[in-house]
């Protein structure tokens, strides 16, 4: 059957397209890192969880602690986020990288969600404040020098926000420092050499505010999000397999029916093709 | 081994026409029109509008003439291939390991993910890539489709990742050329999609 046709293109093109691919994806990654790893997409996102809810939606954000040993004198990796499905904020540090006091035995880190209650000077928070606190053992702060990019990881509550800055509170007024974006849903990456109030802040005015938020991109109804108490905890898993299954067993379902039919189809079709070959072939030597 | 590409040769020679081109993309764009709708007027789920915007495109791509066919066996390694390429990219080009992954169950996330990627490709490098070549030849075929490939994916990410996947849907678009059927493309497709639950 191949042999009957002819090649649709010189190979060179093809070589050329996948050439030209690979450099292009690779300088638009290289441009832009933080940019969707995805070619396609299908992304659920969870909705955000607020300490003070707009109308409309959900409340009960998670904190995170954690405590690290510290070993032969050096910091140890940090890594600690919330423990939203999708966490909401997250710091992570290389070992080595954190300015530990003499004497250190162990890294403690706390996140904590709080309300908003210093506005920026222009623009808005998008989401909550995150304390996010460093220190040794002896409850003393400790710091990190920039080039070490520790880093702190915010999602603000706008999945299509673009572009933020990241709040620091300092003196009772937020310093904004650059970020890179972080991937999906309005999640963005500041490198910081020291802890305390961090914040999304983004310019314009504040969809939430206008009581029209903009599209969430929410896995799960629409009435997930509650506007009263804490959204409901996914949903327990019924076995081994729930876990990976969930509540959509439907959906597999219909998925596996749906290549069921198109590869008997596809059956079909060759059974059809073969027949009228076969019948043109008797035509032939008649 | 199921697969994945009428050759151009056996599509009825009305489908093969310029009108048949014009109802395949408007189709086509109808199907993404409506997945943007769904996602970010009506906010629907997005695993369940993604499974029903593979399934659309899957119909449409049928409509078309798209039957499945038999795999070159070549195309696996090739797609392999492909696809290793664009997970290595993304993984070396990412700024700090995230902890976070997508909302939603791996089974169902894992089975959209693969169906979108086919269905997209059933369509872009299946149909409409062999008509366009047909009646316009390979080059034209392939930058049409590549641009068309990049453009559905604006309502989804915004105009951002246009660069990306106008490199992603070049690669694609040569997969496809090079190995002969839309098995090679799908294959690295998926794999890249579904490497981003782990990156």
């Amino acid at each position: 059957m191949a042999g009957r046709r002819r090649p649709i293109v010189p190979s060179r093109l093809a070589a050329l397209a996948v050439a030209a691919g690979v450099i292009l994806a690779t300088a638009a990654r290289l441009a832009a890192p933080g940019a969707p790893p995805l070619y396609d997409g299908v992304v659920p996102l969870e909705p955000y969880l607020w300490v003070n809810p707009p109308p409309g939606q959900a409340h009960g954000p998670n904190g995170a602690t954690a405590e690290v040993p510290v070993e032969g004198g050096q910091s140890p990796l940090v890594a600690v986020a919330t423990t939203e499905l999708q966490p909401q904020a997250q710091v992570f540090a290389t070992p080595g990288a954190l300015v530990l006091p003499p004497g250190a035995k162990t890294v403690k880190v706390s996140i904590e969600p709080l309300a908003v209650t210093v506005k920026p000077a222009s623009g808005y928070i998008s989401g909550n404040v995150y304390r996010i606190l460093v220190t040794d053992d002896k409850g003393q702060a400790i710091s990190a020098p920039a080039e070490a990019k520790v880093s702190v990881v915010l999602r603000s509550a706008d999945p299509t926000l673009a572009s933020a800055s990241m709040g620091l509170l300092v003196n009772g007024a937020w310093q904004e420092e650059p970020v890179s974006p972080g991937g999906f849903g309005g999640t963005f990456i500041a490198v910081v050499t020291k802890f305390g109030d961090f914040a999304v802040i983004a310019s314009g005015s504040d969809p939430f505010a206008s009581g029209v938020p903009p599209s969430s991109g929410a896995s799960g109804s629409p009435g997930a999000t509650s506007p009263a108490g804490p959204t409901a905890p996914p949903p327990a898993s019924d076995g081994p397999l729930g876990g990976i299954l969930g509540s959509r067993a439907w959906l597999i379902g219909g998925i596996g029916l749906l290549i069921v039919a198109v590869v008997l189809t596809g059956v079909v079709s060759d059974r059809r093709r073969r027949a009228q070959e076969r019948a043109r072939k008797r035509g032939w030597r008649r | 081994m199921t697969a994945l590409i009428r050759p151009a040769e056996r599509l009825a020679p009305s489908l093969a026409s310029g009108t048949g081109v014009v109802v395949t993309l408007g189709g086509l764009l109808l199907v993404a029109a409506l997945r943007w709708a769904a996602t970010d007027l009506a906010r629907l789920d997005r695993l369940d509008v993604g499974a029903a915007f593979g399934a659309g495109l899957l119909v449409v791509a049928i409509g078309a003439g798209w039957r499945p066919g038999n795999i070159r066996w070549r195309a696996i390694p090739a797609g392999l291939l492909g696809g290793g390429v664009l997970v290595l990219l993304a993984f070396v080009t990412r700024p700090v390991p995230q902890l976070w992954v997508p909302a939603a169950p791996l089974l169902p996330w894992a089975a959209t993910t693969i169906l979108v990627a086919t269905a997209e490709e059933a369509i872009l490098r299946g149909v409409l890539l062999d008509r366009l070549t047909r009646r316009n030849g390979a080059l034209v075929a392939l930058l049409s489709t590549t641009v068309v490939f990049a453009l559905i994916h604006v309502p989804v990410y915004g105009s951002q990742v246009l660069p990306l996947d106008l490199g992603v849907g070049l690669l694609f678009g040569g997969l496809r050329l090079a190995t002969g059927g839309v098995a090679a493309p799908t294959i690295a497709h998926a794999l890249a999609d579904l490497a981003t639950w782990w990156l």
